[in-house]
C-alpha cells in the first residue's frame, strides 16, 4: 500500500531479519549433530539480502536474495564410543561455528529492533499528520 | 413576494463547489437546479471510496491475525497489516469528520 510506504518497507525488514533469525536457529540447533562419515554433514545456512527495485533507484525495501549453504564435508571427530563411528572412530560433525552464529543472531536481533523502530516512527509521523489543523 | 427556499441539495453535489451551491439558494429559486447536476464524481463518492478501501485493508488485517493465529503466518505480518488497517480508519474518519464539520458551517450560515 503505497499510502504508508515506510511501514511497507520496515515490514520487509522485519521479515529479512526473521529469516536470518530463523536460519540462525537451525545452524545452532544442528550444532552438535553427528553423522556417520559415509554421509553428508549439515550444511551451515547463511541468507543474503538484496534491494527490492532497480538498483540507483529509489527502493520499496528489502528481500532475502537466498540462502547460502555451507559445504557439507565438515569436520571429522574422533568418538569411538558413537555407534556412528568408522572404523577409524571417526563421526562426521558439522561445521558450524557457535560463536559466530550467536554474534549473527545479536545481530539479527538488533536489525528486526531497528525495523520495528522504524516502523513505530513512521506510524507516529503519520499519526502526527493527522492531527494537521485540529 | 420572497421566492421559496429550493430543495437541499443531495449530500454528492458538496464535493463540486459548495459555496456556489450556498449562493445559489440565497438566490432566485430555480439557479440552484444548475448545481444538482453536477452530482456523481463527489464527496460522497469519494466517501465511499475510502470506506471500501478502509474494509479491504481491515480485510486483509483480519486474515493475517487469522494465519498468524493458526500457525502458517508471521506476527509481524499480522500486526503490520493491523496497523495499516489502524491507520487508514484513522484518515478515512479525519478526512470525513474535517468535511463533515465544513458542512455543518455552511448549514449554519444566515441566511
Amino acid at each position: 500500500m503505497t499510502l504508508f510506504g515506510a511501514i511497507g518497507i520496515s515490514g520487509s525488514g522485519i521479515d529479512a531479519a526473521q529469516t536470518w533469525i530463523n536460519t540462525t536457529a537451525g545452524n545452532l540447533a544442528n550444532a552438535n549433530d553427528v553423522v556417520p562419515t559415509s554421509s553428508q554433514a549439515y550444511a551451515t545456512q547463511t541468507p543474503y539480502f538484496a534491494p527490492v527495485g532497480v538498483p540507483g533507484q529509489v527502493g520499496s525495501g528489502v528481500q532475502v536474495a537466498g540462502v547460502q549453504l555451507g559445504s557439507t564435508a565438515g569436520v571429522l571427530e574422533y568418538q569411538p564410543q558413537n555407534p556412528m563411528a568408522d572404523n577409524q572412530g571417526d563421526v562426521r560433525a558439522p561445521a558450524v561455528s557457535t560463536s559466530a552464529q550467536l554474534v549473527g543472531l545479536v545481530q539479527a536481533q538488533e536489525d528486526y529492533q531497528a525495523n520495528v523502530s522504524a516502523l513505530n516512527h513512521a506510524k507516529q509521523a503519520y499519526q502526527s499528520a493527522l492531527t494537521l489543523g485540529s | 413576494m420572497i421566492p421559496p427556499i429550493s430543495a437541499i441539495q443531495p449530500f454528492g453535489a458538496l464535493g463540486a463547489p459548495a459555496a456556489g451551491g450556498a449562493a445559489g439558494t440565497a438566490a432566485a429559486g430555480g439557479a440552484a437546479a444548475g448545481a444538482t447536476g453536477a452530482a456523481g464524481g463527489g464527496f460522497a463518492n469519494a466517501v465511499t471510496d475510502a470506506l471500501n478501501q478502509v474494509q479491504q485493508v481491515q480485510a486483509n488485517a483480519s486474515n493475517a491475525a487469522v494465519q498468524a493465529a493458526s500457525g502458517q503466518g508471521n506476527i509481524a505480518d499480522a500486526l503490520i497489516a493491523s496497523t495499516q488497517a489502524s491507520l487508514a480508519t484513522q484518515v478515512t474518519t479525519a478526512v470525513t469528520n474535517k468535511a463533515l464539520a465544513a458542512f455543518t458551517e455552511i448549514m449554519n450560515m444566515q441566511i
